[in-house]
């Protein structure tokens, strides 16, 4: 993975954290300078260059679902191609006899406007409402599995780099890298055959889904605990697949750190062990993991797919396997862009948190006088 | 082109035996990098030598279901009875082909466009990491699912070639990265000096002195194209055909066979392949990384 | 201990552990430092002075271990304290409060995630200081004294500061706790030759101020001129000669010292006439058994590879030199108040 953002591409740090100034950043002056304009900028882009890539592949490639669905339907049916076309245009919300720019500009208008178009097995129902339904799941799954592995490996990590080479590091180091190597699917596989079906420790059937038909949703602790209940088997998944990483990340941030002249003289003025930990070595150790941080939210959310499906959990992932055998393209099309924004938002937020924690960035700074 | 010498490992004149020697050798301090180039090169054989011995045996026995090992199915059999060790032999090669093209493709994009946006600079390098990094952002598994779902992808190079063109841009970060940071030594800058072209620099004096990172990286980007296109066969997206291990784990799942109690040998042997692998990769570029980047070293 | 110093160093040695062995960085390194003196270390690099000098606050690395000798310090409530064997948090107590310890490397030597006020803070609440009132006013006071602006420097974090100002504002922490012994390491190495300037006058002025006691560790033999009122030699980890400095510069007693001299070249000196010392430092890991500057000395006779001479006292009061051939050395050098490369040019 690698360990830095846009943002900090574009303050001019590259992974090696050394300053290499683009020409960007003289071409546009003061605004350009600020983070969060060139966040957003590169935000919009990203999500305007995979809507493209989601209507050509739809639209364009040959043995495209729209040639396709005409044909089958001219077969099916023996009604003309105007006809097919016609109908073909409501489905997928196309206007096909308008010239090929056309559509894409109307497409963009449309996307801009959040319409996304109308699922093609449950007609009338938009497949925003969709999305909907199924978003909240995946992030929440996702989000705690990340954020838990990564506040257990950023500990875990930092007291490995303090215990270098003890039966703790190796033990958390090894471990660490072993589990992380193992695809996410594989992982959840053998959760469901061992704890499942062969050792009978847990109940995979009923901790399907999302939560248990028979419970009210709303803040009660009943609910809340069916809910945990039931996502807690994706969420040790990412949890599992993830803390490796961060571990190990962590510890060779920390190790860097350490050797830094700046905790000597820490130490040399006799500042207390808890305080060097805490403010001179953790948060300089940390800011290259929060950007590592944005970037593997990318990677969890489009690997969730796997898991969700293995696991059966009602997320978006497993909504798109379904639209992929459904052939819903309207809601294919629509997930993969929704997880696309989520990245983005991801990825501008830990920029932000990046440039308040390190002063370094984003600062009119330079040696003075 | 000596020059390219000071930074490398102390480069012994040598046939190619001897090299491999040395490196036996300095692997060989390293225990770790050993058990990963042992598996290596086991699943290599496993893959691409065995089955000429041991062809593909589509031999369906219905009385023979989920059957335990023994001496006649030393891994078992599926649900069809066929026997589970020939189609873990059989069913290697699809999935470790693309892993090696798709990161093969993929290093040569990073390595070319990398070198070439640090050793150039300016308007050029600012184009293409703005490329990159808007790349990065592109959740690449929806989009190859999807892809793969539109397009129906049967031959192994598309396969390979579109894992390869969603996922060059982590990689070209760090090639870029290393190559800046050589773009400052002394022999580099005597190359300019004289004069010599871009392409002598880049191809005979930096990346030369790179081989070791560039393998390393390769690697590591076959460990993830291998994890994309297990699980676009998990998916049922892309059979391709015969066997491969994926297509056992995608059946698995579809027919239920992780729900059985006696189906566990037909579901943990392909589990087992997929995942020994990956660390035997891990844990040999883990090696490699260690002997060649001094930093990394611990003591001394 | 005699009751007017400070800081007793006492045949301290370190050693290196390292694949080849262990490292004799430091082998007997004994001097003592009055209250309100100045004392230079001045040595190549490699000769262990900047090891010694770590020990003195035990922040070694790991790999360091001091193998024999004390390290005695008295309070200024005329305690004497051993600090080879001080606890954890005695130890944290004395750090910078009783003997500052200011490295080299000023350019990094601050938090680059906080404030330089936040680092004024930490310092303070480690020892004690819970008012943030107090320590800002004494923080306004500090700056002041090293010509900075405290508004300015206190608000802004490191990489806003250029490297003159952060040697300032380090030199002006350190003084933060009115420590005793300041022990400077290079404090000049890494600027540029005005702002060299700068802070040596700005040490001078200081000490004057304050009075406090000064160590400070150098290759720069001009900066020991300038500023000690003693100075101690090393070579390959031992002290080989101790004396004033004005002994040492116009009647050195050791051949290294001589040497050292030499090779500063004069601003009247002709072209050509800057010497140097030929050949190289031992091998600390293993050391010859006779003297280990004989294979670069010009006094040397074949006794100097019998034994490694003791610190002999030689003709001049609070004047040692390890070696055997002092008496030959102080006869071409003589005793008048002349440069030693003068003298030299008028010997050739």
């Amino acid at each position: 993975m690698a360990a830095t953002t846009p943002v900090q591409s574009q303050a001019g740090f590259d992974v090696g954290g050394r300053r290499t100034y683009g020409a960007a950043r003289n071409l546009f002056g003061g605004i350009w300078a600020t983070p969060i304009v060139r966040a957003l900028a590169r935000g919009l882009l990203t999500i305007f260059v995979v809507s493209t890539m989601t209507f050509f592949l739809i639209r364009l490639l040959p043995g495209n679902p729209v040639d396709l669905y005409i044909n089958q339907v001219i077969a099916e049916t023996g009604i003309t191609y105007a006809q097919a076309a016609d109908q073909a245009s409501g489905l997928f919300n196309l206007d096909l006899k308008a010239p090929l720019h056309q559509q894409y500009f109307d497409f963009l208008t449309r996307l801009v406007r959040g319409d996304l178009g109308n699922s093609l097995l449950s007609q009338g129902t938009p497949v925003t409402s969709v999305l909907l339904a199924f978003l909240p799941w995946t992030l929440f799954a996702v989000g705690s599995g990340l954020l838990l592995s990564f506040v257990v490996g950023v500990v875990l990590g930092l007291l490995a780099a303090y215990w270098r080479n003890s039966i703790f590091d190796t033990a958390v180091s090894s471990i660490g890298s072993v589990v992380s190597s193992v695809p996410n699917y594989l992982v959840a596989l053998l959760f469901v055959v061992f704890l499942g079906t062969q050792l009978r420790i847990l109940p995979i059937t009923e901790m399907r889904g999302a939560s248990t038909p028979g419970i009210a949703p709303g803040f009660t602790p009943a609910y809340i605990g069916d809910v945990l209940f039931h996502g807690a088997l994706p969420i040790t998944v990412y949890f599992l697949t993830l803390i490796g990483h961060w571990i190990l990340s962590m510890k060779s941030a920390t190790l860097a750190t350490l050797e830094e002249d700046y905790v000597t003289v820490a130490r040399a003025r006799g500042l207390a062990d808890r305080r060097i930990t805490s403010a001179y070595i953790g948060r300089n150790a940390i800011l290259p993991l929060v950007t590592q941080f944005a970037i593997s939210a990318g990677y969890v959310v489009g690997g969730a797919l796997f898991v969700e499906l293995i696991l059966v959990y009602p997320g978006l992932g497993l909504k798109l396997y379904q639209a992929i055998q459904q052939r819903d393209y309207p809601v294919m099309q629509g997930i993969v862009l929704i997880i696309t924004v989520s990245v983005v938002l991801a990825n501008i937020l830990a920029d932000l948190l990046y440039s308040r924690l390190d002063p370094r960035i984003g600062r009119a700074g330079g040696a003075a006088g | 082109m000596t020059a390219a010498a000071a930074t490398l490992p102390a480069d012994r004149s040598g046939g190619p035996l001897a090299k491999t020697l040395d490196f036996l050798r300095l692997l060989s301090g390293r225990p770790i990098g050993l058990i990963g180039l042992a598996g290596v090169i086991f699943f290599l054989l496993l893959a691409f030598v065995v089955p000429a011995f041991v062809p593909y045996q589509d031999k369906v026995d219905v009385t023979a279901i989920y059957q335990p090992p023994s001496l006649a199915h030393p891994l078992g059999t599926d649900s069809s009875g066929r026997d589970v060790w020939n189609q873990i032999i059989n069913g290697g090669r699809d999935i470790l082909l693309v892993g090696f093209l798709a990161a093969f493709f993929s290093t040569v994009i990073a390595v070319t466009f990398g070198s070439l946006a640090a050793t150039v600079g300016g308007r050029l390098d600012t184009l293409i990491l703005g490329i990159t990094d808007i790349w990065l952002t592109i959740p690449h598994l929806p989009i190859l699912i999807v892809a793969a779902a539109v397009l129906n992808l049967s031959n192994l190079f598309y396969i390979a070639f579109i894992i390869a063109v969603l996922g060059w841009a982590s990689l070209l970060r760090q090639i870029r990265a290393q190559v800046l940071s050589l773009r400052e030594r002394d022999y580099v800058e005597a190359a300019r000096s004289l004069d010599l072209g871009l392409f002598h620099i880049i191809f005979r004096e930096i990346l030369p002195s790179m081989r070791s990172y560039i393998v390393i990286h390769f690697i590591f980007a076959m460990t993830s194209s291998i994890y994309a296109v297990a699980g676009l066969m998990l998916l049922g997206l892309v059979p391709l055909s015969g066997i491969n291990w994926g297509l056992m784990l995608n059946l698995a799942n579809v027919k239920g066979a992780i729900y059985f109690k006696d189906s566990i040998w037909y579901i943990l042997s392909p589990i087992l392949a997929i995942m020994l692998f990956q660390l035997s990769l891990v844990w040999l570029a883990s090696a490699l990384e260690d002997i060649f980047n001094p930093r990394l070293r611990s003591g001394g | 201990m005699d009751p007017g110093v400070v800081l007793s160093v006492r045949h301290l040695a370190i050693d290196y552990m390292t694949r080849r062995g262990p490292v004799h960085s430091v082998r007997d390194v004994s001097f003592d430092l009055h209250k309100g003196e100045t004392l230079a270390v001045i040595g190549e690099s490699g000769s262990g002075k900047t090891t010694m000098a770590v020990s003195l606050v035990r922040l070694s690395p790991r790999a360091a271990r001091i193998t024999k000798g004390e390290i005695l310090y008295r309070t200024a409530d005329d305690e004497i304290v051993d600090v080879r064997s001080l606890g954890t948090e005695e130890l944290r107590q004395y750090r910078w409060s009783e003997l500052a310890m200011v490295f080299q490397a000023a350019l990094n030597a601050f938090n680059p995630v906080i404030t330089i006020w936040e680092q004024f803070h930490d310092t303070g609440q480690a020892h004690g200081y819970g008012d943030s009132k107090k320590i800002r006013q004494r923080a306004d006071e500090l700056l002041r004294l090293v010509h900075l602006e405290p508004d300015r420097v206190l608000r802004a974090y490191p990489h806003e500061l250029s490297g003159g100002m952060r040697q300032r504002i380090l030199i002006a922490m350190s003084l933060m706790l009115e420590p005793q012994v300041v022990v400077l390491d290079e404090p000049t190495t890494a600027l540029d030759i005005l702002t060299q300037r700068q802070i040596i006058d700005l040490l001078g002025d200081l000490k004057r101020r304050l009075g406090f006691s000064l160590v400070f560790i150098s290759h720069d033999l001009s900066i020991a001129a300038e500023l000690a009122d003693r100075v101690i030699t090393m070579y390959s980890g031992t002290v080989v000669e101790r004396a004033s400095v004005q002994d040492l510069f116009y009647r050195p007693r050791h051949p290294y010292s001589v040497g050292l001299l030499q090779a500063v070249p004069r601003v009247s000196g002709e072209l050509g006439s800057v010497s140097s010392i030929g050949g190289s430092p031992p091998d600390l890991v293993h050391l010859p058994p006779g003297c280990t500057y004989e294979p670069r000395c010009p006094f040397r006779i074949p006794e100097c590879k019998e034994a490694e001479p003791a610190l002999l006292a030689v003709d001049l009061p609070d004047h040692d030199a390890r070696c055997i051939r002092w008496k030959e050395v102080a006869a071409t050098v003589g005793s008048k108040e002349v440069p030693i490369a003068v003298k030299a040019a008028a010997a050739s």
